[in-house]
């Protein structure tokens, strides 16, 4: 085998639009981690700024490489891509036993590699080889039994690292795979269903209407009774032993779950963030502070300001004229790339172009939301703005296989 | 090959999702609109907040004057050394130095520091009050003592001419137990507020309001510089003139050094007091400065008690310089005439007891009586006119009642009636011999001096009630504008003219006569009145009183003397009266 049977560079076909977008939104977060860096009565650390230069590079030969791997190469080895990458997962699980430390990383002396960024490619890559395989019908209920077992095991490890956020971006990129191979939408729906109705078994009012819409949605679409009861069963079940569980556990851990939903619960411990946050957005106004006058970001009242927090710096040195713009961007990009999903030549490509496009959405979402106190700090970092040059490679790999979908 | 070349995607489903990425970020739009646009001036103001500290600024209080424009309080400046905590823990050699200047232990500076800190960034006093020497010194070597700064604020300064810290009160950090109820004014805790007298009763006027200084911090309160964002001055306190006589003061300050007791002068026709003495009194200085253990216990543990404003607080028996009362209801009454005699056998007796007289007087009418203060006369009199109309006069007099003085913590006395009797004793448990004693101003009267001054003024204008009163004018500082307080004047105008000329005519004889027991007030020249007492009370010794006034035209002064256990009101009392009010008459004169 020679390298030329795993890739091929086709310069032709890359979609450069996208491309310098994405170059742009890079240098949208040199210049916001040259702001977020610097501090009033101290010099800028340009350290910080040179280190995401380097980023952006490995982020662009991660591109080259994913852009180029041939689809012929991924169809073949994608169970082997994903045994590697479910192991790759376990070691550190093994390895802080011996040593003390987080469970998400692999030390390599020099670097650090956190094996559950590769798991998104691999889980993309076997999701869209599984959807696009055609001797499963997307219109009986099994259908989702083998991808939803490929979702689980990567998702259970890391969630017990605990990595909530990256648990998000799977079954996000899951459930717009799994939405676009065409599964029966009221099949979706059973799988749904028990989650909402935990929620809904907090306040009775609330789960009686959701427990009418249940049974109504169960019975219109399914004509085997006893299926249908069973369903409906399960689902007022999860809710009745909802309230016992809340009740069940740790006063500590209930506060834990408040203040993630609630965080002025806690304002200055974990809702600190999320409120200091919220005030450099909320004070920068239409057209910001200006390029470094935030009082919030350079007089250091914002966490994490460089990297999981970076749209608020920019939300209060440019308000909201430049944040909308940056919004512009990103959802331009998005629709671009969700567009291409119709003119791929292969269901594999469109699948490709489905899970990588999902997942930097999932990402944008997620970090954009949480600094806006809309979702949970989960400590996302923003694709191409956040500094950090480990997800600046997922993030361009992303790209890379969203145009390799779109090519040939 | 199981993979067709073929996209078989569902172009409905990739449409949805398209629309839902699109909603998701229209959310987002929303989001920041919801902040930055809607919600920006809270945000805007929480920034703010978020990154100024601010600094207090005490504004000077008001100074206070008399009624010449002589200052009676004033504000200095007081030096105190004061370090920054988070530069001298890097330069901890700084603490041996320190202590190589100021000849004060390293220990007590630091706990010094400890009281006054509020976070590393903020300076801590560890000395208060230097003198100018040892600021010289200190400022010299500046450059050798880092975080070190020589600071200054504005102290209180009393007059040292005269010693009255009964009325002018002192001022004082605010005490951690006064603190819950001024919190709610604005005051902190270190807040310099005053206590007692003129610095506690115009609290308000004199206070000021302090300014701020904002400084730019970071996250940690660490300020950036030492300019200041944005200042807002203090406003100074409001200036204060008092009634008081600075020179007069001093003066009945003087005659009264050796005795216990009170003097106060007031002029009659508008209430205000010209000089209002309460001796022993204080040093208001010392507590400004900040006093020490031993200094508190030998003021709080003075036999003399110093802290104890007898003008207003003390309440005593008046003795004789009650008579009036009886005299002008039994006029008033008819149950005597000006000619109605008793005779004085120097001894009373009623249901087996001895009611006494100071002398055998004999046969007696009603001027003389007063100017003589027979006893005796006055038991028969109230056995005449009996209780209530006695003490229905008594409270027309205005007895019982505050005089409504602008000091704080002023008494009523207590002006006894039947049913104080009835009270007191019980209903029909007390006699009618309770009556003699009330009537020569024992037994249970008790008046303040404050209240004998007010009731001799009444007297010397026929029924004017005033208000005594410190204050003069107000003098703003905020808009240069001057205020003249209002203070109440009522009148007793249900009282003959023959009742009240009746009162005068024992009054002069009392003083002017050679004969009255007042005699020792008189001034000739200055047509004085008055009346003496003398209290028996079971402490000791008599207390001695004297109410008087002169009834020049342009004159109008009152004057009461009271000397705790001062033998009679003849021996000490009369003879102060006098001399108080001869000195004023001159010093006006100049």
């Amino acid at each position: 085998m020679k390298f030329k049977d795993f890739f091929s560079f086709k310069m032709s076909e890359i979609d450069f639009p996208s491309l310098a977008l994405v170059f742009l939104l890079s240098g949208v977060g040199l210049i916001a981690i040259y702001s977020a860096t610097s501090f009033i009565g101290s010099e800028a650390n340009m350290q910080y700024f040179w280190k995401q230069i380097m980023g952006i590079a490995a982020g662009l030969a991660m591109f080259i490489m994913l852009y180029s791997v041939r689809k012929s190469f991924l169809l073949s080895y994608a169970e082997v891509l994903f045994i590697v990458g479910v192991i790759l997962i376990i070691i550190p699980f093994i390895l802080s036993t011996v040593s003390s430390g987080t469970n998400r990383w692999i030390n390599l002396g020099a670097f650090q590699v956190q094996p559950s960024e590769y798991m998104k490619f691999i889980l993309i890559i076997m999701l869209a080889k599984i959807f696009s395989e055609t001797h499963r019908s997307p219109l009986q209920p099994g259908y989702v039994l083998y991808p939803l077992g490929v979702l689980a095991i990567p998702s259970i490890l890391v969630f017990l690292q605990p990595d909530l956020g990256t648990t998000l971006i799977y079954i996000a990129i899951f459930a717009a795979m799994l939405f676009a191979s065409g599964y029966r939408l009221y099949y979706m729906f059973l799988i749904l269903a028990p989650f909402i109705t935990v929620l809904a078994a907090f306040n009775s009012w609330v789960f009686l209407v959701w427990g009418v819409i249940v049974a109504v949605i169960i019975f219109l679409n399914n004509k085997n009774v006893l299926f249908s009861v069973g369903m409906f069963l399960m689902n007022i079940l999860v809710g009745v032993m909802t309230p016992f569980f809340w009740n069940g556990i740790k006063p500590y851990q209930q506060q834990r779950i408040l203040t993630m939903l609630n965080p002025h619960l806690d304002p200055m411990g974990a809702g600190y963030q999320v409120i200091q946050s919220q005030i450099a957005i909320g004070s920068g106004g239409f057209h910001g502070k200006g390029f470094l006058q935030g009082t919030q970001a350079h007089l250091n009242f914002l966490p994490e300001q460089h990297t999981d927090f970076i749209f608020s710096v920019i939300s209060e040195e440019f308000g909201f004229i430049g944040i909308t713009l940056i919004l512009f961007v990103y959802c331009f990009l998005v629709l671009r790339w969700f567009r291409m999903a119709l003119t791929a030549k292969s269901t594999f490509s469109a699948m490709l172009i489905i899970g990588g496009t999902t997942a930097l959405l999932a990402h944008i979402f997620i970090n954009v939301g949480m600094t806006v106190g809309l979702l949970p700090v989960t400590g996302k970092p923003l694709p191409f703005i956040s500094y950090g040059g480990s997800f600046l490679m997922t993030s361009f790999g992303l790209v890379g296989l969203v145009l390799n979908g779109n090519a040939e | 090959m199981p993979h067709e070349v073929k996209n078989r995607m569902g172009k409905y489903r990739v449409i949805t999702l398209f629309v839902l990425a699109f909603v998701l970020f229209m959310v987002l739009v929303i989001r920041f609109y919801s902040l930055q646009i809607v919600n920006y001036a809270t945000y805007r103001s929480e920034a703010v907040g978020n990154m100024l500290n601010r600094i207090d600024i005490s504004a000077p209080r008001g100074i206070v004057y008399d009624r010449n424009g002589k200052k009676l309080i004033y504000n200095v400046p007081c030096y105190n050394i004061v370090v920054y905590p988070d530069i001298i823990k890097q330069h901890p050699e700084t603490w041996e130095k320190l202590e190589k200047l100021t000849n004060v232990s390293i220990e007590k500076l630091k706990k010094t520091m400890k009281r006054n800190q509020y976070g590393s960034y903020r300076p801590a006093i560890v000395l208060r009050n230097i003198d100018s020497k040892l600021n010289a010194v200190i400022n010299e070597s500046i450059q050798d003592l880092p975080g070190v700064e020589v600071s200054f604020d504005p102290i209180r300064e009393y007059s040292n001419k005269i010693l009255s810290g009964n009325v002018l009160g002192y001022t004082a950090e605010i005490r951690r137990r006064d603190l819950y109820k001024y919190r709610n004014l604005g005051y902190k805790l270190g807040d310099i507020i005053g206590y007692d007298g003129i610095e506690k009763q115009y609290e308000n006027l004199l206070k000021g309001e302090r300014g701020y200084r904002y400084k730019q911090v970071n996250s940690m309160g660490k300020p950036l510089s030492d300019q200041a964002y944005e200042q807002t001055n203090p406003i100074p306190g409001n200036a204060l003139y008092l009634t008081i006589d600075q020179d007069m003061q001093a003066h009945a300050e003087s005659l009264m050094t050796d005795y216990n007791g009170a003097a106060i002068m007031m002029n009659y026709e508008n209430g205000e007091l010209v000089a209002c003495v309460s001796s022993p009194s204080y040093d208001s200085d010392m507590f400004t400065e900040g006093l020490t253990q031993t200094e508190w216990d030998s003021i709080v543990q003075d036999k003399r008690i110093p802290l104890f404003n007898r003008a207003i607080r003390g309440q005593y028996p008046p003795g004789s310089i009650y008579k009036m009362v009886a005299a002008m209801a039994a006029l008033e009454k008819n149950v005597i005439t000006p000619e109605t005699q008793f005779e004085c056998t120097g001894v009373y007796d009623m249901g087996g007891r001895h009611f006494k007289c100071s002398h055998v007087h004999g046969i007696e009418n009603l001027n003389e009586a007063i100017a003589h203060s027979c006893n005796i006369y006055f038991y028969n009199v109230i056995l005449e006119l009996g209780v209530d109309d006695w003490s229905a006069y008594a409270k027309k007099m205005t007895f019982g009642e505050l005089t409504g003085i602008d000091l704080p913590g002023e008494l009523g006395g207590i002006c006894p009636d039947r049913s104080f009797l009835d009270q007191q004793y019980g209903r029909r448990k007390w006699w009618k011999g309770m009556w003699l004693n009330m009537v020569i101003g024992q037994g249970d009267v008790l008046v303040t001096p404050l209240q004998a001054l007010r009731y001799a003024g009444i007297l010397a204008t026929h029924g004017k009630v005033v208000t005594p009163h410190l204050l003069k004018t107000i003098h703003y500082t905020q808009n240069n504008s001057i205020e003249k307080p209002d203070y109440p004047i009522s009148y007793v105008d249900d009282i003959s003219r023959s009742t009240w000329k009746e009162i005068d005519a024992g009054m002069l004889n009392a003083v002017q006569s050679n004969w009255g027991t007042g005699r020792t007030a008189n001034v000739p020249g200055l047509d004085m009145y008055g009346k003496t007492g003398t209290a028996q009370n079971p402490h000791g010794e008599p207390h001695g009183w004297f109410i008087g006034f002169s009834k020049l035209k342009d004159f109008p002064y009152a004057v009461v003397v009271f000397v705790e256990h001062g033998q009679s009101g003849s021996d000490i009392a009369a003879p102060v009266a006098g001399q108080l009010l001869k000195a004023y008459y001159y010093m006006r004169e100049q």
